[in-house]
């Protein structure tokens, strides 16, 4: 690795503790960073609600939005070399819309917050599981499986449809409208354990294959001449790659424009070998998500839902992205 | 000299009761090279899947240093027969040393890392075509020649003997299509066996040690060029006349012009 780029990635991992740090000491109650030190380190004379709110409140909504953060970004690389197409997000099996569908029947009925993210979860598998199943009739080639999802996402999208024509207006519909927005106000330490363990698993296992799947952006044909076992690999990525994302999904709502522009963002950064994308795209997504969520609840006095702030800085940032990423194309590295 | 890859009355069909290779039987040894010749949709590409262990013939089978292909793992399949496709443009910008990487995959252990070994492995590859002082440009912005160079390099880092080419000279200029088979005969040389399929007679009568005609999926004949590409048996072919020109000792063969549609001959 050049030295430009292994400086690249220690800033990286310096920059990832220091914002996690700043992001569970800012917030709109206690603005005073020192008074925020002191009560988290227990120090002298300290705010006693401060040190709760921080450990309590703060602290699983920072772990949440980096692993979120991460589990998008990282599944969204490992699918765009899956599909071979780096216009391919997290999104393009269906597990949002599953989420979404299963988010709006837990509150249209109801149920608490666990509820509501077993039932999301549970619905973002159903929704992969039906477009593989649609898929395998095919032959389960990545085009196929793209277009079993926009189908099942359609399906999703009118059953969700439904849902919120049926709901009432002035309490569960708005309820509904503001989870599809995504985001983290809900965050407890007693609702985030399942994030937690399953994205430290699914991480760990994408830090472990990272070596094997560069040859996964090959044809079909060709990857499995090198000797690679292209079908159980691929289906094991796509399980885990689902899981993480159903997880995220069942936490913070529908976070977009993670998945899609961090992945390129590593790359232009470090180059497309997925032993080096791989935990760039892991540090970046932890790190943006972390920081938009800080945005997202301090800059104005009511809380901007996070699918809004990711999708309104997604936008140019993919934007410029792609700009520089068509200067640089070819040069070697 | 060994037997290297050995296929006995492989017969394979898409769809039942229309098979595309019908009974073909060929062998090859080290340091041969063995060209396919063949019209479009006479089998040449599946004889190739066949060869590499990808497509399981419905009957024969497949021997590579005298074990059914079948019954070897993918990691020692891709250890002997390595599949050289033809070029085309990949998804990501990766550097020609990540893709003649990716020829040591299956030699990763499940969580491992390339090692110092990969990396020797790699670097010797890219030198033996030829491009070792090439390894961190990127794939995507070479020429068509380099590129297939770099995939001959990623076979030869699979540590396979036997390299498969589907149509090496396909998209390339005179030079460029000289410049691979000028690599393909020093390793040839150097011990590596060639199975080449192709559309052009005059590659096979220039470069190769054996000739295999495959004529709607049953290989017609087999043996030395000259022996093997007669006018009657490229007419069989590939239903076009040819002639024959001769330079010397060297020997091209051209269509001849066909007669307007409607006139007696």
């Amino acid at each position: 690795m050049s030295s430009a780029r292994s400086r690249r990635a220690w800033i990286l991992l310096l920059l990832l503790p220091v914002s996690a740090l700043a992001a569970i000491l800012i917030g709109r109650y206690g603005p005073d960073l020192v008074s925020a030190l002191r009560a988290l380190l227990s120090l002298g004379e300290f705010d006693e609600n401060l040190r709760t709110l921080i450990l309590r409140v703060r602290l699983p909504r920072m772990l949440a939005a980096a692993c979120i953060g991460a589990n998008l970004a990282v599944s969204g690389t490992v699918f765009q070399s899956l599909f071979r197409n780096p216009l391919v997000d997290s999104r393009i099996l269906g597990v949002s819309s599953g989420a979404a569908f299963g988010a709006a029947l837990a509150l249209l009925l109801s149920l608490g917050t666990l509820g509501l993210q077993s039932m999301a979860f549970a619905f973002a598998l159903v929704a992969v599981g039906l477009v593989l199943l649609v898929g395998r009739q095919f032959g389960s080639a990545p085009l196929i499986l793209v277009v079993g999802g926009i189908l099942i996402s359609a399906l999703f999208q009118a059953l969700l449809g439904l849902l919120k024509y049926v709901a009432d207006p002035l309490s569960k519909l708005p309820a509904i409208t503001y989870w599809l927005l995504g985001g983290l106000t809900s965050v407890r330490w007693a609702t985030v354990g399942p994030l937690l363990g399953i994205s430290l698993i699914g991480l760990l296992f994408f830090l472990a294959i990272r070596w094997r799947l560069d040859a996964l952006t090959l044809p079909e044909n060709e990857a499995a001449a090198l000797g690679v076992r292209v079908r159980e690999l691929r289906a094991l990525a796509l399980g885990i790659g689902t899981l993480l994302i159903a997880a995220s999904v069942a936490v913070g709502g529908i976070i977009g424009w993670i998945g899609l522009v961090v992945p390129h963002l590593a790359r232009a950064w470090i180059g497309p070998e997925h032993s080096r994308s791989i935990p760039v795209a892991l540090g970046v997504g932890a790190l943006s998500v972390i920081l938009l969520d800080t945005v997202a609840r301090t800059v104005l006095p009511s809380e901007i839902p996070l699918g809004i702030l990711t999708g309104l800085l997604g936008v140019p940032a993919f934007f410029v992205l792609f700009i520089r990423f068509m200067h640089t194309r070819g040069e070697p590295r | 000299m060994t037997c290297l890859l050995q296929a006995e009355d492989l017969t394979y069909a898409y769809l039942a009761g229309r098979p595309v290779l019908q009974e073909v039987s060929l062998s090859i040894e080290s340091a041969e090279i063995l060209f396919v010749l063949g019209a479009n949709g006479s089998g040449k590409t599946t004889l190739l899947d066949c060869l590499a262990g990808l497509r399981k013939p419905d009957r024969g089978r497949v021997l590579v240093e005298g074990k059914p292909i079948a019954s070897l793992s993918a990691g020692d399949r891709a250890g002997r027969v390595a599949l050289v496709p033809q070029i085309h443009e990949p998804v990501f910008d990766y550097t020609i040393q990540d893709v003649v990487m990716m020829g040591r995959s299956s030699h990763l252990g499940l969580f491992g890392r390339p090692s110092k070994d990969d990396h020797r492995i790699v670097l010797d590859a890219l030198s033996a075509v030829g491009l070792g002082g090439a390894s961190r440009r990127v794939y995507t912005a070479i020429s068509g020649g380099e590129r297939q160079l770099v995939l001959i390099a990623r076979g030869l880092a699979q540590g396979a003997g036997c390299l498969l080419m589907d149509e090496p000279a396909a998209h390339l200029d005179p030079r460029h299509q000289q410049d691979v088979f000028e690599a393909v005969h020093e390793l040839a040389s150097l011990g590596r066996a060639f199975v080449i399929s192709s559309h052009q007679p005059n590659h096979a009568l220039a470069q190769a040690d054996r000739v295999g005609l495959l004529i709607d999926g049953r290989v017609s004949s087999i043996g030395h060029p000259r022996d093997v590409l007669t006018l009657d048996a490229l007419r069989a072919t590939y239903d076009v006349d040819f002639m024959l020109l001769f330079d010397g000792e060297r020997r091209a063969v051209v269509p001849e012009r066909r007669q307007p549609k409607g006139t007696s001959r």
